[in-house]
């Protein structure tokens, strides 16, 4: 080769031909006569297949014999190989940036119809390599410990599995519970659709093996106030509200007699009631009761402190305080449940309006043992429901409502047929329904059953023309609607949606995440990795980023379990982002621009010294701060002005 | 690397090196490789330097950004053809426009001397709050953006323009109005202001203004 022009680099180009891939519409004599005349490289070294054994031994003597430090690769698509030759290289005591590759087969072979126009787009491809490579520096693998811990927000179904998983391996599970326990919505219901298993009896060992594990820790009437850092290290605010009732307690429920105060309880959709010591099911984890402190006697007049007297615990302890913990997590996982769709925008529907209209929550929560009423509809009437028409999509598929499919509410209100049909053996079940959706055989089957049961089911093309009326004369609700004669029925169920629950915006905001049009999660990617959410380390599981079903929610807290276990080992460090940005601390003016344009909140100012500061730990290295800083004082690790400029430069004057 | 991290300066020096177009590909809005969203903030900067291409004279058309995946080869390849067949149509910068080399040359330089000060107008005044193209469109293009890009960033490049004329040799007053392309009332408030501020002053002796 001529004289080198690279300074003290010894630069090789390999030209690899891809078989024919390349080599049939590029031609390599010219690029290997044009590479000669530039100079830039020392060494042009040809291979037919690069990345197969005898090309990688190839490469490999090739460096290590010709003493290089600078590799251009003409080859295929980095994407494909460039970490193949990175590694070979840094066996070879070669830094990995010191390996760039030309994409001269997916953006020219194999888009050039033309031969010479293939080759002089290669050469310019080649020459964009070459100039840049000129610039790059060596840079350092770097890790970091991570902690392997678990943080869970939300002690629904998904949060309770994922948190049962993780901790069999011996690492610390926090469950961070908004609710004064845990367990979620799966509690409020008897039955779990299409089996129909019992949902107290299943829950009620599950929330045992909760509390008697000594990995798993429960922060119940908390909530999350704030999340800093990134995979591996996350460093989470958590304020946990007052019970005003001591661990001690065992929940006995002997100061529920003597207090004196009934509020709604939320628990049960508001249908039954509370007393202002409270707890919400019994065997809930934790066990002790709550004092709501909004309408306890002792809290608004000071004129009541009749628990205290009852209690044989001594539990009670009007002074406890709100209490501020902070915990460090490898992962955290979002399972913050969902809201039932509501209704107030279908006065049609009649519900709140009309005795005896119910969505399938409260028919449920009335239905259940554990609901507020013991099991039955109405407790002081004995009047046994002879009819029954459950409305498919009530307050779905509308914009008025929710305007998408929940998909699972379908067997929601067949099971509410089925739920009626245990209770009173003889009704008559009616449902009306457009699309009709199971996601699954076995919840297609259980409709079959219903059908095969004589539950009538009644297509009605516009579920938007359903109106719920009973006047005062009445005795039977009348539902009408387009395409099907009116019928007239004791009681109407609304088979309502799932909403994203309240505080997704909140947590969204908290830890940076997008929510999609309808307000879930947005998934990391919607095949490979559903339950990953846009920013590493931080995954959803149950109805987080979409409505699912119970079992579901465990596939996915599984799910969950199985990527944290396998990517945080506890020992093993973390590789972190190589091409971070830096920042100039001398050219730095502190005008703080880089600070919101940083989407990974890894800028931070420094008072004393007045410039911003790049915490390289959580840099992913998008480059938009360099962009973002106005005093050009913001260097982005290989991806420099002056490296993007000669490669352009190159492309254009190969 | 993020479409994020294509700076405004990178364009206007593709322009300033004789480039009659650029174009700026991004991945699909929404679709983001990080959490960066960045390929809006490449939108919000390639809506800025329409602006300021049509200030000076060159045709904003110049000047594209299309939003893609890495696997639409097809797409990407029929965006560079068209591209490259409506620049072909503009004929080559500055005299598709019918602008003199030197004059654009100029101009061009007075912009990206601002590249500073107008990053910092972008980040403190020009936020979408929503993150949709049509919120982007509509901001850019709407009287809000008018009122801005007139009062923050209008009179900063005329006088970046005059600072730069002037570093030549002292001029007087009609002859910056002249080769600005700017009314004379306008050039006497701009070195009035840049006068009291020590950045011009007039030389009695010449009858011109001059850099202090």
């Amino acid at each position: 080769m001529p004289g080198s022009k690279t300074g003290d680099k010894k630069t090789v180009l390999f030209l690899c031909k891809c078989s024919s891939n390349i080599s049939n519409i590029v031609d390599f004599e010219e690029i290997k006569r044009w590479a000669g005349e530039k100079g830039d490289t020392n060494i042009a070294a040809v291979s037919n297949l690069l990345c197969a054994p005898d090309g990688k031994k190839f490469f490999s003597e090739v460096i290590k014999k010709k003493n290089v430090n600078n590799i251009i690769i003409a080859a295929c698509s980095p994407k494909l190989h460039e970490k193949t030759f990175q590694d070979i290289a840094e066996k070879n005591n070669i830094n990995m940036s010191r390996v760039r590759m030309a994409n001269i087969r997916e953006q020219c072979a194999w888009v050039t119809a033309d031969k010479n126009e293939a080759t002089e787009k290669a050469k310019s491809l080649i020459n964009a390599a070459i100039k840049r490579s000129f610039l790059s520096e060596d840079l350092k693998r770097r890790t970091m410990k991570a902690y392997s811990d678990v943080l869970i927000i939300g002690g629904g179904i998904a949060g309770i599995e994922t948190a049962r998983t993780i901790s069999k391996t011996g690492r610390k599970v926090y469950i961070v519970e908004k609710n004064i326990t845990i367990g979620g919505s799966v509690m409020k219901t008897e039955d779990l659709a299409p089996s129909m298993e019992c949902s107290p009896c299943l829950m009620a060992p599950i929330l045992s093996d909760v509390r008697d594990d000594p990995n798993i820790e429960v922060l119940a009437n908390a909530e999350i106030t704030n999340i800093l850092g990134f995979f591996g290290n996350f460093n989470v605010t958590i304020k946990e509200k007052p019970r005003y009732v001591e661990d001690n307690c065992i929940a006995c429920e002997e100061c529920f007699k003597v207090c004196p105060v009934s509020v709604k309880n939320e628990f049960h959709y508001s249908l039954g009631e509370r007393k202002a010591i409270y707890t919400l099911f019994p065997g809930a984890v934790p066990a002790s009761a709550v004092i709501d402190k909004n309408i306890c006697k002792h809290f608004t007049d000071n004129s009541c402190d009749k628990c205290v007297s009852v209690c044989p615990f001594g539990s009670i302890n009007f002074d406890q305080e709100e209490k501020t913990t902070a915990i460090n997590a490898g992962s955290i996982v979002i399972s913050t449940g969902f809201k039932p769709g509501d209704l107030a925008g279908f006065p049609e529907l009649g519900h709140k309006s009309i005795n005896d209209v119910y969505t399938t929550y409260e028919l449920e929560s009335l239905l259940s043992t554990n609901g507020p009423t013991g099991g039955k509809l109405k407790p002081d009437d004995e009047k046994i429901p002879a009819s029954a028409a459950i409305i498919h999509c009530a307050g779905s598929m509308d914009s008025r409502g929710i305007p998408y499919c929940s998909s699972i509410c379908c067997t929601h209100a067949v099971k509410a047929g089925e739920m009626l049909g245990k209770v009173y053996p003889a009704i008559r079940v009616f449902n009306i329904h457009n699309d009709l959706v199971f996601t699954d055989p076995e919840e297609h089957q259980f409709y079959k059953k219903q059908k095969a049961k004589g539950t009538t089911f009644i297509k009605c093309f516009d579920l938007s023309s359903i109106k719920i009326t009973k006047t005062p004369d009445d005795e039977k609700i009348k539902i009408s609607g387009y395409g099907f004669e009116p019928i007239s029925v004791d009681i109407a169920v609304l088979a309502t949606g799932f909403k994203p629950a309240d505080d997704f915006k909140e947590l969204a905001k908290i830890m940076d995440l997008a929510l999609d049009k309808n307000g879930f999660f947005r998934p990391g990617h919607r095949i490979l990795h559903t339950t990953a959410s846009e920013q590493d380390g931080i995954y959803s599981a149950g109805c987080a980023s979409k409505p699912v079903n119970a079992a579901a929610a465990c596939t996915q807290a599984q799910a969950v379990a199985g990527d944290i276990m396998s990517r945080l080992i506890p020992g093993r460090e973390i590789e972190l982002e190589i091409f971070t940005s830096f920042i100039d601390e001398e050219k730095c003016a502190g005008c703080k621009m880089c600070i919101p344009a940083c989407p990974f909140k890894s800028i931070y100012y420094d008072p004393e010294r007045k410039i911003s500061i790049i915490n390289e730990a959580l840099c992913r290295g998008c480059g938009t701060c360099t962009a973002a800083c106005p005093s050009g004082s913001i260097f982005a690790r290989h991806y420099t002005d002056n490296e993007i400029n000669a490669e352009i430069e190159g492309i254009l004057h190969g | 690397m993020c479409s994020g991290r294509v700076d405004l300066e990178f364009v206007l020096r593709a322009f300033s090196k004789g480039m009659d177009g650029v174009l700026t590909v991004g991945c699909r809005l929404n679709e983001c490789n990080y959490i960066t969203h960045g390929n809006y903030d490449a939108m919000g900067m390639v809506h800025i330097c329409k602006r300021l291409l049509k200030y000076i004279g060159v045709d904003p058309q110049r000047l594209k950004i299309e939003f893609m995946s890495a696997s639409e080869g097809i797409l990407f390849a029929e965006v560079m053809n068209n591209f490259s067949k409506e620049i072909r149509e503009l004929g080559p910068l500055g005299r598709g426009e019918g602008i003199d080399e030197k004059v654009l040359k100029f101009k061009l330089e007075a912009v990206r001397k601002l590249i500073p000060y107008i990053k910092l107008v972008e980040r403190e005044k020009m936020r979408v709050p929503v993150k949709s193209e049509g919120e982007y469109q509509k901001f850019f293009s709407g009287s809000e953006m008018d009122r801005l890009f007139d009062e923050l960033i209008l009179d900063k490049l005329a006088i970046s323009q005059i600072m730069l004329l002037l570093r030549e040799k002292p001029l007087p007053s009609g002859e910056i109005a002249e080769v600005l392309g700017l009314n004379p009332a306008e050039i006497s408030k701009y070195l009035n202001d840049s006068s009291r501020q020590g950045l011009v002053r007039y030389d009695e002796s010449l009858k011109c203004y001059a850099l202090t």
